[in-house]
């Protein structure tokens, strides 16, 4: 070349912070100069806050200014005494019933004396009971007034202090006075009101008694009010705790829709994604700082709403129903903004990845209204009363968010549960986070060579090879939830009866699993050989299945005692026992209700069908569609492996966690099987056969137990012959692989 | 499973004609397009967009890739500078193919495509700026860079003005300036003169030959004929993917017998667009589709 060369410029190694920097500002210029963000930034907050709180304000005031005309309030009061019958009867005379009872219609001994059902209390007539047996829960009245599950409640104590009371049977010959506290919720005005008018009813009721009878001349009734603060958790509607977060969740949300499809699509749309792929920069550094300005967006609007969520929260003093401890607490807003910007990087991630596959901002929008209607589901969900932070909710995406700032604004976060959250949101995030990076910027999505959802649906006029992913994916998402909803249905139908209930799981396990896919073959014109990889594979792969399908079931065992062992590791070993003693007593309920039914229907509805049906759509249709796009055959495995453990993750009408690393385990090595012999039959062997192992063995646990040579007796499983028999299932799966190894090499040719 | 990774993968392909020189007569070209081939395949439809393309391009040199809408010439560009991998042949520049490292090319090459928007709220300063970081130059050369090619285009008047304000014509050499900001060797034009009146397309056709003058390569795709006649050295013309004819214009009217590229293109569309041509419309004015 020659001498003047124009300038060319080098490479340059690691991540420069400035560059960064100024195509992160780039970005942020490009959103915050546009007035369409600005007005969702700044209009929203100071529209939407007052615009609620209003609406509240007003919801409240109509719960507390009823019409006693019209209907008369109803009070809600909790009675605990700790008034021995013996003193009982001392104090109020005659008893016909016990007085520790749980319902109020069979208590009407402390109704009576403290006249509560008087028709001369006007429209306060119609009131219920719960007295509760002080002798197993203390504090039984403070509980649920400060749950707001009554309005009001009433401790009765004999003598001057309840210390006094739990010594008064002892000391039955002195007739002591009867000390009443009333117990209120100061953070609900209702609760407000109903002990004000307990209060002054007793007093009421208890002048006219010292008057009026001679029996209670030396019992005075000592009235003190007792008020404490909980935060309102109203019944029927919603937890304004819960409300608040996820308020913040739906703003942030708003705040970030817009600029991440302007920053992706849009980039698009103008006409200026080209210059920019044109350039030698990794995509994944412009897709990180079009990440950050759209976080930014987010915490902006976050921020914005926060305030203005306050500011509103202040103004109409609702921070009681807030907070725990009903003021503002700078500790727990501070975590909440922390997590909310956890959540904001999640969501983000999210968008850019959805918006990134689109070609128009009309596009985007189409794909995000979909999105944010599945993503409100969640939030709805954490709305609902008595939901805790707890099990699987933790990793749900949205839900753990508003069900932990909750806990935190409250005051009663523990704390695996909010690791769990937390860890799970941060690792949803880097997985959109990275999608979009695969996706953004791609030549697929560039110039238009990617099947949009239309076209996989379209039937095509040629036979095809085998299902497209999309129409593979697409089957698989009309098959999940119809296939759950219908077990659901129908098991519910078979009422508990264990024979109608295999059929009915039989019946729907083909018609989803071999019926489904076979529609959608049809549709779409695929051959069924090569679409469902029906061939007969060669002896050698075939027998080693059969050796395989007989020889992995110790995975399952190896997997549990790994399980319990990281519970008992992170949770304590209670937890791993607990644990596991759940498993096994769930697991012996099952093997219980197996040994009901004839051993042939066990094989036929647990081993045989299954093993077919599955193998037919996961191993078969799903995965073949996706070896087809894929230039290696490690994703494609893995992927169908993963959903098929999703899959039985949801197969019972409840989510049984402990499955999914098993089946995962179970269907990557199925999917493998099934690559290297192309063929799904040695496949249905080997899920057969592990099946029918894996139910077997319960089965005839009672018959095994006494066949000396078995060497499995209960739980006693020697690891020997769990080594012996997993070393011989990979023996097995090395002559598979050994024996497809030419068959493949001509596939790659 | 070793098994697992090894098998059912593509085979890389070969890195030999990375560092390899060529021959000298072909070492002078800097652009080397050698049977270039790309399908597009859709569900029921596959289209050969570029069939079998080859061409070279010296320093200095401004060459018009020229043809109908739909010839192929987009999608060569887009496999020069790598955007695309084709499915057979390559594009080399500097010896380096743009299918094996793409960043390499993409250093050197500034690209105006057809559809070029600007970043509207930006303006033409930030937009400037903003590519130089794209392209990683550090901070005093895209200080100089934006001087120099404010100077060089004109850019002055409307520096500091967000790129929305601008006329199609400002924000053109906007676009220009901005392939420009890293001062490739090579510049691909995609129709840089979309959209622009008569005067506008002149000054960009202006600007290319200054280019040239500074010894960049050049393709330039257009349907501004008369304009490409006067401006570029030699010419290929594409029709359905494939090189229907090329060299200079000398050559070019020795294969086909016609005085000038207006002429040659309704010779070669005369087949498909029938007498629709015979009414003698001006090709450089409408656009044929086919």
């Amino acid at each position: 070349m020659n001498a003047d060369r124009p300038f060319i410029n080098q490479p340059r190694g690691g991540l420069d912070l400035g560059r960064l920097r100024r195509l992160t500002l780039k970005e942020l210029r490009e959103t915050l100069r546009d007035r369409r963000t600005v007005v969702t930034l700044v209009v929203m907050p100071l529209l939407v806050y007052p615009i609620l709180s209003l609406i509240f304000r007003t919801f409240l005031l109509s719960g507390a200014v009823a019409t006693p005309s019209d209907k008369p309030i109803v009070y809600q009061f909790a009675l605990e005494s700790d008034v021995s019958d013996e003193e009982c009867k001392k104090a109020f005379g005659e008893i016909k019933h016990d007085i520790l009872m749980l319902e109020a219609a069979r208590a009407p001994m402390i109704a009576n004396y403290l006249d509560l059902k008087s028709p001369a209390i006007g429209q306060f007539n119609d009131h219920k009971f719960s007295v509760a047996d002080v002798k197993e829960e203390t504090d039984f009245v403070r509980s649920v007034v400060s749950s707001n599950e009554v309005d009001a409640g009433a401790i009765l104590h004999l003598g001057g202090t309840r210390a006094d009371g739990n010594d008064s049977a002892t000391q039955s010959s002195v007739r002591k006075p009867i000390r009443i506290e009333v117990v209120c919720n100061l953070s609900n005005s209702l609760s407000v009101q109903a002990a004000d008018y307990l209060r002054d009813h007793l007093e009421a009721v208890n002048r006219s008694r010292m008057q009026a009878r001679g029996v209670l001349d030396q019992t005075a009734l000592l009235i003190e009010p007792i008020r404490i603060d909980a935060p309102v958790k109203m019944k029927p509607a919603i937890s304004f705790g819960t409300l608040i977060p996820f308020i913040l969740v739906l703003m942030t949300i708003t705040g970030a829709v817009y600029p991440a499809i302007d920053l992706t699509a849009g980039e698009r749309e103008r006409g200026t994604m080209e210059a920019l792929v044109a350039a030698p920069i990794p995509r994944m550094r412009i897709l990180f700082a079009k990440f950050v300005a759209v976080l930014t967006v987010a915490m902006l609007t976050a921020t914005l709403n926060l305030i203005g969520m306050l500011t509103t929260i202040w103004a109409f003093q609702f921070e009681g129903m807030i907070f725990q401890s009903g003021k503002f607490s700078l500790i727990a807003i501070s975590q909440v903004f922390a997590l909310l910007l956890l959540f904001a990087a999640f969501f983000s991630a999210v968008l850019l990845a959805v918006t990134s596959f689109a070609r128009s901002f009309k596009e985007a929008q189409a794909y995000l209204i979909p999105l944010i209607l599945l993503s409100l589901a969640p939030g709805v969900v954490s709305l609902a009363p008595g939901l805790s932070l707890s099990g699987p909710i933790c990793l749900v995406p949205l839900l753990n968010f508003v069900l932990l700032a909750r806990d935190i604004l409250q005051g009663q976060i523990s704390t695996t549960p909010a690791i769990v959250a937390i860890l799970s949101t941060l690792l949803y995030a880097t997985f959109a986070l990275a999608i979009a990076s695969r996706i953004f910027g791609t030549d697929a999505i560039l110039y238009g060579s990617h099947e949009s959802v239309k076209d996989s649906l379209r039937r095509p006029r040629e036979p095809q090879a085998v299902a497209s992913p999309l129409t593979a994916i697409f089957c698989l998402t009309c098959l999940f939830p119809a296939n759950f909803l219908a077990i659901s249905i129908l098991s519910r139908l078979a009422d508990g009866d264990m024979s109608v209930a295999l059929a009915v799981m039989a019946i729907t396990t083909v018609l989803f699993f071999i019926g489904v896919p076979l529609l959608f073959a049809w549709h779409q014109r695929i051959q069924l050989n090569s679409g469902f990889a029906l061939r007969w594979p060669r002896p050698v792969p075939w027998l080693a299945a059969i050796v395989l399908g007989l020889s992995a079931w110790p995975i399952s065992i190896v997997i549990i005692t790994a399980t319990q062992y990281l519970i008992t590791f992170f949770g304590g070993s209670e937890m791993g026992a607990a644990w596991h003693q759940r498993l096994i007593e769930g697991g012996q309920d099952f093997v219980d209700s197996l040994r009901k039914i004839p051993f042939y229907v066990v094989v036929l509805t647990h081993a045989v069908i299954p093993a077919i049906a599955e193998e037919w759509f996961f191993r078969g249709f799903l995965l073949q569609s996706l070896l087809s796009r894929s230039k290696s055959a490690l994703g494609p495995i893995l992927i169908s492996g993963v959903i098929f453990g999703a899959f039985h993750l949801l197969t019972e009408s409840v989510i049984a966690l402990d499955r999914l690393v098993p089946t995962t385990l179970m269907g990557i090595m199925l999917a493998y099987v099934c690559w290297r012999t192309q063929s799904i039959v040695p496949g249905i062997f080997v899920h057969v056969l592990n099946n029918a192992t894996v139910v077997c063995l319960p089965y005839f646990d009672k018959e095994l137990q006494t066949v000396a040579w078995f060497p499995f007796k209960g739980d006693q499983l020697p690891i020997a012959w769990i080594s012996a028999l997993l070393a011989l299932a990979a023996a097995a799966l090395g002559v598979i692989y050994l024996a497809t190894r030419s068959t493949q090499r001509r596939c790659e040719d | 499973m070793p098994g697992l990774l090894a098998c059912g993968g593509h085979r890389l392909p070969q890195m030999r004609s990375l560092p390899m020189r060529n021959s000298p007569q072909i070492d002078q070209a800097m652009i080397r397009v050698v049977n270039l081939c790309k399908k597009f395949v859709s569900r029921d439809l596959a289209i050969q967009a570029v069939d079998h393309v080859s061409f070279n391009v010296s320093p200095g040199e401004v060459y018009g890739l020229l043809g109908p809408n739909g010839a192929g010439k987009t999608t060569t560009m887009r496999m020069i500078l790598g955007l695309l991998k084709p499915d057979s042949g390559y594009a080399e520049i500097d010896a380096i193919r743009s299918d094996l490292a793409a960043d390499e090319i993409k250093r050197r090459v500034g690209f105006v495509s057809a559809n070029a928007g600007t970043y509207q709220w930006l303006t033409a300063r930030e937009i400037l700026c903003f590519f130089g970081d794209v392209y990683g130059l550090p901070l005093e050369r895209i200080e100089q860079q934006v001087n120099r090619l404010t100077e060089l285009l004109g850019l002055r008047s409307f520096l500091d003005q967000r790129s929305a304000t601008l006329s199609t014509g400002q924000r053109q050499k906007i676009n220009l300036a901005r392939a420009l900001m890293h001062d490739p060797p090579i510049m691909l034009l995609d129709e840089p003169t979309l959209g622009l009146d008569v005067v506008g397309s002149q000054i960009i056709f202006d600007y290319m030959q200054m280019l040239c003058r500074d010894n960049k390569a050049i393709i330039l795709c257009t349907h501004r004929l008369e304009q490409a006649q006067r401006v570029c050295q030699r010419f290929g013309l594409l029709h359905h993917g494939q090189m229907v004819h090329e060299g200079t214009m000398d050559e070019l009217r020795e294969q086909t017998g016609r005085d000038n590229l207006v002429d040659i293109f309704v010779s070669l569309l005369r087949p498909e667009v029938g007498l629709l041509l015979d009414c003698g419309g001006d090709l450089s004015a409408t656009e044929v589709r086919p």
